[in-house]
């Protein structure tokens, strides 16, 4: 769905304008005559000194958004990027997200949500400030033009500049229409300005949520049962409470909080506490045993029909030749760099969050979990040390408010790598049986899918996972529509017969949002069966794909992957793998080229390809493409959280493996902007890894690998 | 217990079990909170700062053990951001999300002070510091451009 269709529903669903600039005029407005400077609602200040404030309301996780929303705004508004200051601001209405409704940070989908409403909170204030000239003038707006932070009469030569404008322009309605300007017309736009938060993170001066420092701040340590459904019978907390420093012990009944006065205590706390659990049903939980029900569950075919289109029975009976594949995947942990945390400080009038969170729009609840009410709640956002997805779940703030609450005083919860590692909300396991009816000539007559895993919105959101459909399980294999009302989307077409069934197999270990989320494993499933369906069939991948393809788009970025990559001719002794997929609004695809002894990888190089209808800031997507093959690669090699007897077996850096420069292969990065809809770049850089360097990893050695990690096949980095 | 030690140009006294991190000292004592907690155990290197130059894993050296030394952080490498590291590391854009960024710019300055040249081998070897946003291959570019100038 393009960015306008979504922002259309939004305003329909939310019965206001989520962007419109306030109408109120600001509380601290300044006296007109002796000062000048002031707001233009909660998404701009125009300082006296004439320093353009724009607020950014997404969470800045390495994704670039910090710059890149600023420069939607400040291109309309017709200021001169030097003049720009970015801030975080307070989470609020103002910022809800136009799809969404409410403030978060989540599916790529800032650019593309934001796309006309960013940019037309920067054109009605610019509106705004040439009305509030030509007032001042007594001459019609029509005539005048903004530029480089003021408004001119091209008649006159008479000029002023916006600080001069502003609180006169906030007393004014923000206009209903305003015009944007063509791409031919941007200047900021479409340049990969210098990052505005780079100089904060060379000097440790940047503030990540580890970083909140409160007068009385307290910092909490968690101690979690052995078990996902474990609960407190008991603590003894004698040799805890002896560490200096250690304060309070709070119980949450599924997991213990030592709080004490900075985390070194807390966590020398947290290690001497003693607590005698109940497990619950998940005592002897394996993922060993959830696995083989997910290869069960697509091996029987049982599960609801998520798409059903003619007579797919039929199509496979009546078949030259059916290629069936079986794939598998693991659970994921997300491993941010910066382990999880919350700070909160509860009144009992006011509840105060400083978080690296990607949903400001939640804390509602939050406050709900202390007996407040979301108008009482006050969200800061910090910088995240990474989120990909895990910074979307609301427990840690539940827990900083409930312990703030408990021991009066504001709290910092931080989690060990430990916690963090398995601490749960990983990206489901899943399995695939996908079969494809094909005639003599190697064309596709009908495919049929059983796909199995845990849903993450069944915990999340359950009213999106009405009738025990999970959009977020089967986007880029099935195409349709949930229950709920969210479609799911493939880029292939299989022909006049095709069912999909989605077993939804929830277990107690607690599923989330991981970079890419369904295409994560589906974009690995998908490719992977495309790949077989060639190699099967003796037809040339490429050639495959281009006849499957729905899209030219598609066609347009795969043609060009090819040519960039030097596809089939690849270095003496080397050998490639290719993978495109397509997810939040971008088409992308990979390249692999490798180097293969015994059971040795080398990686040599990535050349990957997307399209994004327009660049805001090419320079950050291409470190997004980059950033997004990383992910994928580590997990295509390493990734995997596997437990026994309800324990989980990882927990820090030595078992969770993570890619290192020395074993990062030489990337070659190309943009196109082909003027579609704008996609988004968080997370598109990762789905189609696995399947690529899969390939890759097949052709060289003619083995047959249908799960991931590739270590679970016996293939390592050199 | 009283320890003192020098840390980005100033002398400190601390008070505290001298066994405590010489990371939890800086950001909970010292109130320097540029060098992060990645891990715990040394694998990640968002904890490096330099010892006598050096740089050292934080996470897992006792305050103890640099009484009397030279420590210096990430807010200490330069007044002003203007360390060659911190220069290429902004003309190149380097830090995606940034977190690892403090113990990657110790890492690289004070591998360049002890070779002004290095060789990829060389920044593949030294350079193990984790980054979870895959920005290697700038970091790579950047310790190049550093010693190298606008090559």
């Amino acid at each position: 769905m393009n960015a306008s269709t979504a922002t259309r529903r939004a305003v329909l669903k939310s019965g206001a304008a989520a962007l419109v600039l306030g109408f109120a005029v600001p509380a601290t407005l300044r006296h007109a005559a002796a000062a000048s400077g002031g707001e233009l609602g909660a998404w701009l200040e125009i300082t006296a000194d004439g320093k353009v404030r724009i607020a950014q309301p997404q969470s800045e996780m390495g994704q670039g958004i910090w710059t890149s929303m600023a420069q939607l705004v400040a291109e309309e508004l017709e200021v001169d990027w030097q003049d720009v200051e970015i801030f975080s601001p307070i989470a609020g209405e103002a910022f809800n997200h136009p799809f969404y409704g409410f403030q978060t940070t989540a599916e790529s989908f800032s650019i593309r949500a934001f796309w006309e409403p960013a940019r037309q909170v920067g054109a009605k204030a610019r509106e705004m400030l040439k009305r509030a000239a030509a007032e001042r003038w007594g001459v019609y707006p029509g005539g005048l033009q903004a530029r480089s932070g003021t408004i001119v009469n091209p008649l006159t030569g008479q000029s002023l500049a916006y600080a001069d404008l502003v609180s006169e322009a906030a007393k004014y309605p923000a206009p209903e229409k305003v015009t944007l300007k063509r791409p031919d017309q941007w200047r900021i736009i479409g340049r990969s300005v210098a990052r505005d938060d780079t100089p904060v993170k060379l000097d440790g001066s940047a503030v990540y949520g580890t970083d909140v420092r409160v007068d009385g701040m307290l910092t909490a340590v968690p101690v979690f049962p052995p078990s996902f459904t474990g609960t407190v019978r008991s603590i003894d907390d004698a040799a805890a409470r002896a560490i200096p420093g250690v304060r309070h012990i709070v119980s949450l009944e599924t997991v213990v909080y030592v709080v004490a006065d900075a985390f070194w205590p807390a966590s020398r706390g947290a290690a001497a506490l003693s607590v005698d659990w109940d497990l619950g049903d998940a005592a002897d939980l394996s993922t060993a045993s959830i696995r083989q029900r997910l290869r069960d569950a697509v091996a029987e075919g049982r599960g609801k029909p998520v798409e059903a289109v003619g007579d797919v029975d039929a199509a496979t009976s009546g078949a030259a030749r059916v290629v069936d594949v079986t794939l598998e995947a693991p659970y994921l942990a997300h491993a941010t760099m910066e382990p999880m945390n919350t700070t909160a400080h509860y009144t009992p009038d006011k509840l105060t969050i400083w978080s690296p969170t990607q949903a400001q729009g939640l804390m509602g609840f939050v406050a709900g979990a202390v007996g407040l009410d979301g108008s009482q709640v006050e969200c800061h956002t910090t910088f995240l040390g990474g989120g990909l997805g895990r910074r979307f779940e609301i427990d840690l703030p539940i827990h900083a408010a409930r312990v703030s609450k408990e021991v009066g005083a504001p709290v910092q919860v931080m989690w060990t790598r430990e916690d963090d590692t398995r601490g749960g909300f990983y990206r489901p396991a899943a399995a695939a049986r996908l079969r494809a009816a094909v005639d003599a000539d190697g064309a596709v007559t009908g495919f049929d899918g059983a796909m199995a895993c845990p849903s993450i919105l069944a915990r999340a959101v359950p009213d999106l996972a009405k009738g025990e459909i999970d959009h977020t399980s089967v986007d880029g294999v099935a195409e349709g529509t949930s229950p709920a009302g969210v479609p799911f989307h493939r880029q292939y077409d299989f022909g006049d017969a095709s069912r999909v069934v989605y077993a939804m197999e929830n277990t107690a270990i607690p599923v989330g949002f991981w970079r890419s989320v369904a295409h994560s494993q589906n974009a690995w499933f998908m490719e992977g069966f495309v790949n077989e369906i060639a190699r099967e069939t003796n037809q040339d991948p490429i050639a495959l794909r281009m006849k499957l393809m729905k899209s030219d788009r598609n066609r347009t970025v795969l043609q060009r992957l090819v040519e960039r990559a030097g596809w089939g001719a690849p270095a003496p002794g080397h050998h490639q793998g290719i993978a495109i997929h397509e997810a939040f609004g971008t088409v992308l695809g990979n390249v692999f080229e490798i180097a293969v002894d015994g059971n040795a990888i080398r990686l040599v190089k990535v050349t990957s390809v997307a399209d994004v209808g327009h660049a805001v800031h090419p320079d950050t997507i291409e470190a997004q493409m980059v950033s997004g093959a990383i992910t994928g690669i580590t997990a295509a090699l390493w990734g995997e959280v596997t437990m026994q007897n309800g324990r989980v077996d990882q927990g820090n850096f030595d078992t969770y493996r993570m890619l290192t420069l020395a074993e990062t292969p030489d990337f070659d990065v190309e943009i196109l902007q082909l003027g579609g809809p704008v996609g988004g770049i968080g997370e598109p850089g990762t789905p189609p890894v696995a399947p690529a360097l899969v390939q890759a990893v097949q052709n060289a050695t003619g083995k047959t690998i249908r799960t991931l990690p590739l270590t679970a096949s016996g293939f390592d980095l050199a | 217990m009283s320890i003192s030690f020098t840390v980005n140009g100033s002398t400190v006294s601390v008070d505290t079990d001298p066994d405590t991190p010489l990371l939890w000292v800086l950001r909970d004592t010292l109130g320097l909170t540029g060098t992060k907690y990645g891990c715990g155990i040394a694998a990640c290197g968002s904890c490096t700062a330099h010892v006598d130059g050096a740089a050292v894993r934080t996470c897992v050296l006792p305050v103890s053990a640099v009484a009397d030394r030279d420590v210096r952080t990430i807010e200490g490498l330069s007044a002003d951001g203007t360390h060659p590291i911190q220069q290429a590391w902004r003309d190149l854009d380097v830090p995606q999300c940034g977190y690892c960024q403090s113990g990657m710019i110790m890492a690289a300055s004070a591998l360049i002070a002890e070779s002004p040249d290095p060789s990829d081998e060389e920044i593949d070897r030294v350079m193990t510091n984790i980054c979870r946003c895959g920005t290697y291959p700038r970091v790579r570019a950047a310790i190049h451009r550093a010693v190298r100038g606008d090559a």
